[in-house]
């Protein structure tokens, strides 16, 4: 099922941060694939919103990049900075209190730890 | 989907088209193109691109809006790493060359402030610290960029930082050493001003150098 886009707004970083924490360096066309895989293709990263927000941490400093030939074309990846690495632990935790207390609200059964 | 040169070629052409910026044309078209590598379907037409571009970046519109928010955040980062190299030339260790050319500077005051000789290298020097960062801008975007088909999204950053010291000065000459100069000073008091803006050339210079080689060489590529 086909996750409204809505849901996910405000948590874009985080799931970005944290996808880069796992995976390293990752090139934007990778990362949405990631998340359609990830969700089982619940949550599409679509209408733009990948690239501003790549862009927006590349410009807080959280994000550094780096390009590459691939097949005879520039391929820009994006990894975690150092100050990432610490945002992305950061934002983890304000996510599973978010969770948490979104269960609580909703009534829902604890699905995460 | 397996995508033949022209075909290639003819994805580059239209992506080229619809940005403005080498960066976003990279980033778009390699988008594009893995987009279309993983594609069931054997046709090729151009609507597919299209298409990517629709869904996966919000339209030509919000390529547009994006590469504008880029351009002014760049500029916004690279003034503030330049304001803040800068500032670390007031630190140790960097903080020994101010104090050095400030006693250079104090000691040809006081010594022979009014020699002509002195007086015009301070205004050469000047000079010269405040266009070698022109002088790199224009390198970079108009001699090493020269084939390049679109110009970097960085250049704008780097035109308008690398301006800043020459405003600065203009702004200073008009004020006070032009004819009809706003502001009438004595002789004494005005080479104490053009050796404050000897001074401060210097750490523009030192600071646009440091920001250039570690920040902008690595986004400028």
């Amino acid at each position: 099922m086909s996750i409204n886009s809505d849901l996910f707004k405000g948590t874009l970083s985080t799931i970005l941060l944290n996808l880069l924490e796992q995976h390293g360096k990752m090139y934007g066309y990778e990362i949405t694939q990631k998340v359609k895989a990830i969700t089982d293709g619940g949550f599409n990263l679509k209408e733009g919103a990948l690239y501003p927000a790549l862009h927006k941490l590349e410009a807080e400093g959280l994000v550094e990049t780096s390009s590459e030939m691939v097949d005879g074309r520039m391929r820009k990846y994006y990894e975690l900075s150092s100050d990432g690495q610490t945002a992305a632990l950061n934002k983890m935790e304000e996510a599973r209190a978010f969770i948490k207390s979104l269960q609580l609200l909703l009534n829902l059964k604890p699905a995460l730890q | 989907m397996i995508l033949n040169e022209i075909q290639k070629q003819e994805i580059a052409d239209y992506v080229k088209s619809v940005t403005r910026y080498r960066e976003t044309y990279n980033e778009v078209y390699d988008h594009v193109l893995s987009a279309l590598e993983q594609e069931a379907q054997d046709s090729f037409h151009l609507s597919l691109a299209e298409e990517v571009i629709n869904t996966d970046f919000g339209g030509l519109k919000q390529i547009l809006e994006e590469e504008e928010n880029t351009r002014q955040g760049l500029y916004g980062s690279f003034s503030r790493m330049l304001k803040q190299e800068m500032l670390n030339t007031f630190r140790f260790p960097a903080v020994l060359h101010n104090l050095s050319l400030l006693s250079l500077g104090l000691m040809f005051y006081f010594g022979e402030a009014n020699s002509e000789a002195i007086v015009s290298m301070t205004i050469i020097g000047t000079l010269i610290a405040l266009l070698i960062p022109l002088l790199l801008f224009v390198y970079k975007s108009y001699i090493r960029d020269r084939r390049q088909a679109k110009p970097s999204i960085s250049n704008y950053a780097l035109r308008y930082n690398a301006l800043f010291g020459l405003n600065t000065a203009t702004c200073v000459f008009y004020l006070c050493f032009a004819w009809d100069a706003m502001i009438a000073l004595e002789p004494g008091i005005l080479v104490a001003i053009m050796w404050t803006a000897y001074f401060f050339s210097s750490i523009f210079l030192r600071a646009f150098m440091k920001m250039y080689n570690s920040a902008l060489k690595l986004k400028l590529r």
